[in-house]
């Protein structure tokens, strides 16, 4: 590079490790800033919603109004301006399309772009894409295929039109309003996300997977989504994200509910890529998330897996409640940060039925001068006769300036139980990357090689297509990290 | 960086709620003659006031709850104390040099004290000792462990009714191990105990602690310890209350330049205790070994709180920490390893095992790792669960019916944890009681 | 003949003391030498400061290689330079496979000598043939490398990377430790089978028992850091029988 470059060449440079932090040129219909009852009505009535929506929404509002920020998590950030923050925007025009044909070009292109064609012709094969776009669901493909076999794949606000009956009795039912700060925020305003019911005995056909993009500046994703299992169905269901760069931060408060009946299977996996901010910590999403699986009959099960290489703050705890009998909840985590990055995730496993089941494999990555730490629980109750946890706990430093840490937490109430947690923390070996130079590999390319190595475990969790772009997503997030 | 827990809602005001402030106007009344601990119980009492008892709304007390402690304190103010019955007072160790401190005083007179070794207290405490003294009541128990600094230290300096100090000589070797009895009767209200440490370099000591009492006494416990360099200091510390007995304890260790203490802990009796333990590894290659030990039977609840700060570069810490809850009991441990930036080549490592036995009790344990550093090996495991049925099914192939083969296993658990600790009589009586009560325990679970 | 490694007047401190003194060693392309020595001779350091290991500091000397400075190359470059180190303690690194740290190395080496990258059905007949070499169950491959294999599974696994790396020169150090006998075979066959007129091997040993299934062309004994003897093979059936003690006092005298 020569001495003189211009400020933009430089820009570029830096930035060079986000590959999706373009902006979309699309006219929108954007709420102006601020959060209130009315905008809260404006949201219900753009959608079309039922009364009994409009009161939760109002009732989860006024115990939000209660409530204040957690603070117990390892983050540190300027307070957040919840009436800076536009609370809806969507591309015009308006959703509710009828064909994909009808979808602005645009769009089409922006997800193209971000390696998710929705087109006919070149749609991913076996994967089921719903396309969030800021507030709204673009489209969702293949659901006359879905709905063959009896699969509702939808968007939410078109499962609030046409299952009004199945929202009602599931919403809410595994995240309360009144669970948390940013819970009881998401349940006022959820403007979109995903709907999914397997009914009785289905197995889906495909992978199911929505694309969650934010390009509006000033706004913030609120999404909502709800995954049912009847007896004895499976799923397996993937959620992406990424969003513009940016200089300041956006707000990403999600909430993901999971309900599997007896013998009912969810896969729930998720790669997460929103924009990380810039070297400086400039910019980059605030990411705090609800997602809780409910186990709710017998032998059933919830798996979950991500990875979380993006955001500037990713506050999230995949949960499993772990009520039937025989049930088994999973937990498989990698989370890299690099820069300035913050990451306090986790898991909490809630063992309340006889023979319950849990495992926690989870492998923080740490670089620059980014915070990393694991949080989780691991709560046995009296009743949970012969349960079992499992915990692997790993920390992986790189460089002198970041931090990783560890924050488990076993309560156990039943003498049948056993729990077992395992954490280390260290760096990559030095003799681990003298044997790989040794037999000719670069230090560069031995760090990788050491690191995917480390996360293994985890992405062997991924459906196939994904694991390969978790392993370079984690390549890209780390680089630089190494002098 | 950890953050210090502020909190800005309003106390509750009532007087209810301060039982401290009772405590220190009937202290007013004996005033100590020395001005400048007047000026540090104040300070201290103001602080105190501000931050209240700690609660369970604070992360450091999210197992333990100090309400039936404060309750009772107010009710020892109040003059309504139960008729005090004399606990046998457990007999002199053989080989050890025995001091008592009885509510907190240094009993008189003392032996004469083994060489290399000085005990004072505040009436005959040496001018040169009076700044250092006078710093460590004016500091919490630790400086840079902000999330120690919950009032119970403040309440201490407010209250004390005597400081202890022990003392090495450069370079002394104490052979005779240092046997503390901290006794507390009804005399006190709340039982304040302060002893301060100070080993000098190069020197070593073996110091036990062994905390006693009378029917439903309250302690609040402080201890400060200082190692020099090359000094060690290998600590036992014996929690052996009345089962309604209450305490709470702060202690602090700081080592020096390749200074090394050994920490052997044990709780075995009391209705509620609270043990926060902070280790301080200030110097290069300073090190530390924790064993932990409790029982939780009965309607005990026992909390302990470990803390091992990597400060300096090539720091070494070893923890190995064990708990049994059974009955109706509690146990909690939280154990954190943190290794700070600059504290390069450090290694750490935490094991932590619990047996739970009954339905009705519980055991919460938080092993955790703070990392500011990459050149650093940590680790920590902890497991919660039952013994091991193929070690049990061993024992009854070999003819042990089954209650005596968990009784047989349980008390291997425990001697594990006891092998460390260098006063054979007092080992063994631990071992005795253990074992008597796990007697008890097994014969009631069949 | 031409000379593949030339070692002259090397001196190497470790932590300030000073460990190789002066060493001079001369191979040639098809040779083997055994490097023998008593514990804390040097020889550890010896084959580390060839393969570029860090913490050794060269404070005098020089070391050629193929015409190069050898010293002033980074580890990778020596190993794609042909040169490689059969580690005594080989290294365990979790979830990467065996076969994966072979492509990669063997690409690393191809790309740097303006190759092609292998194809896949002709790297996995080449490691399947060399595994079958060294009598290596195939599951072997896919594991993580050296991930949860015994002392003597490791060494195996070093001479299968050798084979499929085929070297120029091949520094195995005290690649005999912990092995039964048995696996010494087997360690055996796996060199004797790449020896080549245009491959050199310097092995590092403590006991002579290697040598009775390697005959080495050069025996060096080195000690306080320098080679103080050099012979034929039959130099290390003096040293079997007599000892170190005395070859180290006649040197003396």
């Amino acid at each position: 590079m020569t001495g003189n470059a211009p400020n933009q060449g430089l820009e570029d440079f830096m930035g060079r490790g986000y590959a999706h932090g373009f902006v979309t040129d699309i006219e929108a219909d954007t709420v102006a800033p601020g959060l209130s009852e009315d905008v809260i009505r404006f949201i219900s009535a753009k959608k079309g919603e039922p009364e009994f929506l409009l009161a939760w929404r109002l009732k989860a509002y006024r115990h939000w109004l209660t409530l204040r920020e957690p603070r117990w998590a390892k983050l540190h950030h300027p307070p957040i301006d919840y009436q800076a923050i536009s609370y809806y925007s969507a591309p015009r025009p308006a959703p509710g399309l009828k064909s994909i044909d009808e979808v602005d070009p645009k769009l089409l292109q922006t997800y193209e772009k971000l390696g998710i064609p929705l087109h006919e012709r070149a749609r991913l094969a076996g994967v089921a894409v719903d396309a969030v776009f800021d507030s709204v669901s673009v489209t969702t493909t293949f659901k006359d295929k879905l709905a063959a076999v009896g699969v509702i794949f939808c968007s939410f606000s078109e499962a609030v039109r046409e299952h009004p009956e199945l929202v009602r009795k599931y919403l809410g039912t595994v995240v309360p309003y009144r669970d948390n700060y940013f819970a009881a925020l998401n349940s006022a305003v959820f403007t979109d996300g995903s709907f999914v019911y397997i009914p009785k005995g289905v197995r889906c056909p495909m992978e199911l997977s929505t694309y969650f993009r934010i390009n509006q500046a000033k706004t913030g994703q609120f999404e909502r989504t709800l995954i049912v299992a009847e007896d004895g169905s499976h799923v397996s269901y993937l959620e992406g994200c990424t969003a513009p760069q940016r200089d300041e931060n956006q707000l990403h408060a999600a909430v993901v509910e999971l309900v599997a009946l007896n013998d009912a299977t969810i896969k729930y996996s998720t790669v997460q890529n929103w924009y990380p901010g810039d070297k400086e910590g400039r910019g980059g999403i605030y990411n705090f998330v609800t997602k809780r699986g409910d186990c709710r009959g017998a032998n059933s099960r919830i798996s979950w897996t991500q990875v979380e290489a993006g955001s500037a703050i990713t506050w999230k705890y995949p949960s499993c409640i772990l009520r039937g009998e025989n049930s088994v909840g999973e937990f498989y985590s990698v989370a890299v940060t690099n820069n300035l990055q913050q990451a306090d995730t986790g898991t909490k496993m809630i063992h309340i039925g006889r023979n319950t089941r849990s495992t926690i494999v989870s492998k923080g990555i740490s670089a620059g001068r980014a915070q990393n730490a694991y949080r989780g629980l691991v709560k046995i109750l009296p009743t949970a006769e012969n349960a079992r946890n499992y915990t692997q706990c790993d920390s992986l430093l790189m460089g002198a300036r970041c931090g990783a840490h560890t924050f488990p937490y076993m309560e156990v109430r039943n003498p049948t139980a056993v729990v077992e947690h395992e954490a280390t923390t260290s760096r990559i070996g030095d003799d681990q990357l003298f044997y790989c130079r040794q037999r000719g590999i670069s230090t560069e390319d031995a760090v990788n090689l050491i690191v995917n190595g480390f996360c293994k475990q985890v992405f062997r969790q991924l459906p196939m297509e994904f694991a390969v772009e978790a392993q370079n997503l984690l390549n890209v997030s780390l680089e630089g990290a190494v002098g | 960086m950890a953050q210090s827990t502020v909190r800005d809602e309003p106390r509750d005001q009532t007087a209810a709620s301060r039982p401290w402030q009772v405590a220190a106007e009937q202290l007013s009344n004996t005033a100590s003659g020395l001005d400048w601990l007047t000026e540090r119980r104040t300070a201290a009492l103001v602080r105190a006031d501000c931050l209240g008892l700690p609660d369970q709304s604070q992360e450091e007390w999210r197992y333990t709850s100090l309400t039936p402690f404060a309750r009772r304190w107010l009710d020892h103010l109040a003059g309504a104390r139960l008729p005090a019955v004399p606990e046998p007072v457990p007999p002199t160790l053989a080989g050890v040099f025995s001091v008592d401190i009885v509510d907190g005083r240094l009993c008189a007179p003392l032996l004469a004290t083994p060489p290399g070794l000085t005990i004072q207290s505040l009436q005959n405490l040496g001018a040169e000792w009076r700044t250092r003294v006078e710093a460590l009541l004016g500091s919490v128990v630790s400086p840079t462990d902000t999330s120690a600094s919950d009032s119970l230290v403040d309440l201490n300096t407010a209250l004390l009714t005597d400081v202890v100090l022990v003392t090495t000589e450069p370079g002394a070797s104490v052979a005779m191990p240092i046997h503390i009895r901290l006794q507390a009767t009804a005399a006190s209200a709340l039982c304040q105990t302060r002893l301060l440490v100070d080993l000098a370099a190069g020197s070593r000591l073996t110091l036990s602690l062994e905390f006693t009492g009378t029917a439903a006494v309250l302690v609040n416990a402080v201890s400060q310890m200082c190692l020099g360099r090359d000094s060690e200091l290998n600590l036992v510390r014996v929690q052996a209350l009345p089962d309604d007995g209450m305490l709470l304890e702060s202690t602090s260790i700081e080592a020096k330049d390749s200074a090394a203490v050994t920490v052997t802990s044990v709780d075995l009796g009391g209705q509620l205790s609270r043990q926060s333990l902070t280790v301080r590894l200030a110097g290069t290659g300073a090190s530390a070994t924790v064993h932990g030990l409790f029982l939780a039977d009965g309607q005990r609840h026992i909390d302990n709180r470990t803390r091992l700060q990597h400060e300096a570069p090539s720091t070494t810490s070893r923890e190995f920490f064990r708990g049994i809850a059974a009955d109706r009991g509690h146990g909690v441990f939280s154990g954190k390893i943190i290794v700070q930036p600059g504290a390069a080549g450090s290694n750490a490592a935490l094991t932590n095992r619990n047996l739970l036995l009954t339905t009705t009790a519980e055991i919460d344990t938080k092993p955790e790792l703070e990392i500011y550093v990459d050149d650093v090996r940590c680790s920590h495991g902890a497991t919660t669960g039952q013994l091991d049925a193929n070690a049990l099914f061993y024992l009854q192939s070999r003819g042990l019916d089954l209650s005596t083969a968990r009784q047989v296993l349980t008390a291997a658990f425990l001697r594990d944890s006891l092998t460390g600790i260098p006063l054979p009589e007092l080992r063994e009586r631990l071992e005795a009681r253990l074992e008597s009560r796990l007697q008890a325990q097994s014969g009631a679970a069949r | 003949m031409s000379t593949l490694l030339e070692v002259s007047g090397l001196r190497v401190a470790v932590g300030g003391k000073e460990i190789l003194t002066g060493l001079d060693l001369v191979v040639r392309p098809g040779e083997v030498h055994a490097i023998m020595g008593p514990n804390g001779s040097g020889k550890s350091t010896l084959a580390h400061v060839l393969s570029g290991r860090d913490g050794y500091v060269v404070t005098g000397g020089s070391v050629s290689y193929q015409g190069l400075d050898l010293l002033a190359m980074a580890p990778e470059e020596r190993a794609r330079a042909g040169l490689f180190l059969g580690f005594q303690y080989p290294v365990e690194i979790p979830g990467v496979s065996n076969v994966y740290l072979l492509r990669s190395a063997l690409n690393a080496r191809r790309s740097a000598r303006g190759e092609s990258e292998i194809d896949a059905a002709g790297f996995l007949r080449l490691v399947k043939a060399r595994a079958r070499l060294m009598q290596m169950d195939e599951s072997f491959l896919q594991r993580g490398v050296n991930e949860g294999f015994s002392g003597g599974e490791k060494k195996r696994n070093e001479i299968f990377q050798m084979a499929v790396l085929e070297p120029v020169l091949a520094i195995l150090d005290e690649t005999d430790s912990g092995l039964d006998i048995d696996a010494l075979k087997i360690v055996s066959n796996g060199v004797n089978s790449l020896r080549d007129p245009a491959r050199a091997f310097i092995l590092v040993t403590h006991y002579q028992r290697l040598l009775d299934y390697i005959r080495p062309d050069f025996v060096h004994v080195l000690a306080g850091g320098r080679i103080i003897r050099t012979g034929d093979h039959t130099l290390a059936l003096e040293l079997e029988a007599d000892g170190y003690e005395q070859i180290l006092a006649a040197a003396s005298t």
